[in-house]
């Protein structure tokens, strides 16, 4: 079930008053409810693949039982062995076993050894990468016991499925999310409004800005040979657009719609396009990922302890992974790997945290020196963005020899370039809203607030019928892929 | 709570009630089908592709056929002869219609498909769009429609602009420019996008089933009548490169089906075409007289 779609604008509300009217009066009454209410928004999608979340949440729920009832480390390690097999398994199998079949086969072809590789008809399972990152966080914490394993299944089910961050994140961690199902739930008014004023937010930046982006993004990567080096220019930054449109949206919705049942998800993005460098950047864009392989894959790895070469090597694959976990296509390797390469002189220099405040706070604008900063950190963004973007690398290359031409000097060439310069217009309000509220959990939280609550009502409205009017065709989440 | 309820269902109905409003303001100018899809039921009908939609003209044919006849012809993406638009047909006729109209246009495309299997008719595309999924062809406003195959943004329905026309009988008006240079870059382009379908396209027995289905289920209302219109010279040789003995086919079905068959190719000189394709709406009244004439004699 898509958040931008009648189905949802159905469901959320019925299981909203069932809820609070219906199971208010006992907490394992609501867990139940929310789990129910889960598995039916996953299977309006596929409720085949239901086993499989089943099956990731039984395996961590009696994992961490095992790890409570042992203090012998070789059986713990076995058992998070266990858990992180099953579900790295799962992923690999759905998400990369083609990829790895066909690596394998063109690199034996490549050394003289032609074979043929075999290919499955395997469908992804929608938020495979999200739920399985999610539940194997808690067998992980419970093994390094920052946290007491949960006996209570329908509420670690819940935690597991939780519907508003189960197909695209943010990837919760267990300490954050799972306690707050075993505390009781009071309707608070103020969450309840500010989780429809994100829901409202998070709509107009999926629909109005990312739908629309992605008509001329699709036109200028299909075929960029088509289209002039200005408009290809064009297509990388409504690319850019899109995706944060998106991906930032859809967290929106899911922070929003836990709010109405009185959760709180972590923070998804915070800006990320006023990072004024890529270490910035990489703070501010899908935080709840960035974090989790911090936490659980760098840290471990030694961080940026050590020689400057175990320092490039954990960048190099922190990167690499990252990109890795986004799909199974060199596209993201070598996007993942540009990244490293951005970020590297700044750990080396030793100046990859100079730039933790949120930029020009206190001020209206930023320094000409902070302007320029971000306009070289979005622009040198925009460049990996094509690699993530095309469906090849050598799709990638090519747009790019096509981008540095001489026709960047051109007028843009797209058929309806009306309504590239309206697209323009919704971006730049889009981004003055942004900056003005760049230092709370989303642009419009504060907005207005000391206005009369008419005024305030008609702000919403509008923007409400912003998105009927000027929503792009419907068009299913970017990251759902992933 | 109730603060919240009160505030939340007060700013859903302001909502709902704006985008009913807008819906309300939805028309011929909104998009190339909508309209069509809110008309009354109907007695007579002219059915096929986009060259029907543009080419025979309701308002010219009345008279010859003393009844009012309806356009009830999409595009050749949305109404090829298949279970969809049969459906479609069915629910846009009015009940206990026993002496209908009903002019059937005919050409290779819509009895052809692309896929793999062109008989297979899960692989028919339009089954997917509004033709498949509509669940109501006369419903003022069609609330279905605009929400599940509206292709434009809806403040398109606000705005008075567009460079087509649905008439409230169904036909369908176009106001591309006419120098003879755009004329010639739309054929062109035509050409070579026809060229390009040729490789995907074959005939379909399956669709042909139902061209026949469609003749018996309308022969149970009134008269029903075969119409090929006139296309550009070189597009009519692409045609006849999809299915070449097509005029043979069409021929034999109206002999099996005692119906009267009129082939307007090789005419394609008198007329004047937007893009080689359809009729250009001088034209089209001139084809629509001629086929009212034809109709009014047999």
């Amino acid at each position: 079930m898509l958040f931008n779609s009648i189905d949802f604008a159905i469901f959320l509300p019925i299981v909203f008053l069932l809820y609070w009217f219906v199971t208010n009066k006992n907490l394992k009454f609501q867990n139940f409810l929310l789990l129910v209410a889960s598995y039916v928004f996953y299977a309006w999608w596929d409720w085949r693949f239901l086993s499989l979340i089943v099956f990731s949440s039984a395996v961590d729920y009696f994992v961490g039982i095992g790890l409570s009832k042992t203090e012998k480390q070789q059986k713990r390690k076995a058992l998070l062995l266990l858990s992180v097999f099953v579900n790295i398994g799962f992923l690999g199998f759905f998400k990369y076993f083609n990829f790895f079949s066909e690596s394998f086969a063109e690199a034996f072809t490549l050394l003289g050894h032609p074979f043929e590789a075999s290919r499955l008809n395997i469908i992804l399972p929608v938020g495979i990468s999200f739920y399985t990152f999610q539940t194997m966080s808690y067998s992980i914490d419970v093994y390094r016991k920052k946290l007491e394993p949960t006996r209570d299944v329908v509420a670690f089910f819940s935690f597991v499925s939780f519907f508003p961050q189960l197909v695209a994140g943010p990837i919760e961690r267990a300490t954050n999310l799972l306690p707050q199902f075993f505390k009781k739930r009071k309707f608070d008014y103020f969450a309840a409004m500010d989780g429809l004023r994100q829901i409202l937010w998070g709509l107009f930046k999926k629909m109005v800005i990312a739908d629309n982006c992605a008509q001329f993004v699709n036109l200028a990567f299909n075929n960029p040979q088509d289209y002039s080096a200005s408009s290809l220019a064009i297509g990388v930054v409504f690319f850019a657009f899109q995706i944060y449109g998106d991906f930032s949206g859809y967290s929106d919705i899911a922070i929003g719609t836990a709010r109405l049942f009185g959760f709180n998800l972590m923070k998804n993005f915070s800006y990320p396009y006023f990072s004024r460098d890529i270490a910035e950047f990489w703070r501010r864009w899908h935080i709840s990922l960035s974090t989790w392989f911090r936490d659980y894959v760098y840290i471990p790895l030694g961080g940026s302890r050590g020689s400057n070469w175990l320092k490039v090597r954990n960048i190099f694959i922190i990167f690499i992974v990252s990109g890795f976990w986004h799909g199974a296509n060199w596209t993201f390797i070598f996007w993942g790997a540009l990244n490293a390469l951005y970020f590297l002189p700044l750990l080396l220099l030793k100046r990859n945290r100079q730039h933790i405040e949120v930029v020009a706070k206190d001020r209206f604008l930023p320094s000409v020196t902070d302007f320029f900063k971000i306009l070289l950190t979005f622009t040198i963004t925009c460049f990996a963005w094509i690699f993530f973007r095309a469906n090849s690398l050598s799709s990638a290359f090519e747009y790019i020899s096509l981008l540095f031409s001489k026709s960047i000097f051109d007028a843009p060439n797209f058929l309806a370039l009306n309504k590239v310069y309206v697209l323009i217009f919704f971006i730049v309000g889009f981004l003055m809203l942004e900056w003005k509220g760049r230092d709370t959990n989303y642009a419009i939280e504060n907005f207005g607030e000391s206005w009369p609550k008419p005024v305030r009502y008609a702000f919403y409205y509008s923007l409400a019928m912003l998105i009927f009017f000027f929503g792009g065709k419907e068009q299913a989440f970017i990251y759902f892929q992933f | 709570m109730k603060r919240f309820l009160l505030e939340s269902t007060l700013f859903s109905v302001a909502i709902i009630a704006s985008v009913y409003f807008v819906f309300l303001q939805a028309d011929g100018k909104s998009d190339p089908f909508y309209s069509r899809t809110t008309t009354p039921k109907q007695a007579s009908l002219i059915l096929g592709t986009s060259k029907a939609a543009q080419g025979l003209m309701p308002e010219v044919l009345n008279p010859y056929l003393e009844t009012d006849i309806y356009n009830f012809s999409f595009t050749v993406a949305h109404s090829p002869f298949g279970p969809a638009y049969l459906s479609a047909i069915e629910k846009k006729l009015k009940p206990e219609t026993k002496d209908g109209v009903f002019i059937i246009t005919v050409d290779p495309w819509s009895i052809s498909s692309d896929g793999k299997d062109p008989n297979n008719e899960a692989e028919f595309g339009e089954s997917k769009s509004f033709m498949g999924i509509a669940k109501s062809f006369s419903s003022k406003p069609n609330i279905s429609y605009l929400l599940n195959s509206y292709d434009d943004n809806y403040i398109k329905i606000l705005l008075n602009f567009s460079l087509m026309e649905v008439h409230n009988d169904g036909w369908l008006e176009v106001f591309p420019p006419m120098d003879s240079a755009s004329v010639k870059n739309r054929i062109t382009e035509n050409i070579l996008e026809q060229k390009v379908k040729l490789e995907s396209y074959q005939f379909s027995q399956t669709r042909f089933e139902y061209l026949k289905k469609t003749i018996e289920t309308l022969k149970k209302c009134g008269k029903v009548y075969l119409v090929r219109l006139p296309v550009y010279t070189e597009i009519a040789e692409i045609e006849d490169e999809l299915i070449p003995d097509f005029n043979s086919k069409i021929k034999d079905l109206a002999n099996a089906e005692e119906l009267p068959y009129l082939n307007l190719m090789n005419s394609d000189t008198k007329f004047t075409f937007t893009d080689g394709i359809h009729l250009y709406k001088d034209s089209a009244k001139d084809v629509s007289a001629g086929v009212g004439r034809w109709i009014s004699k047999e």
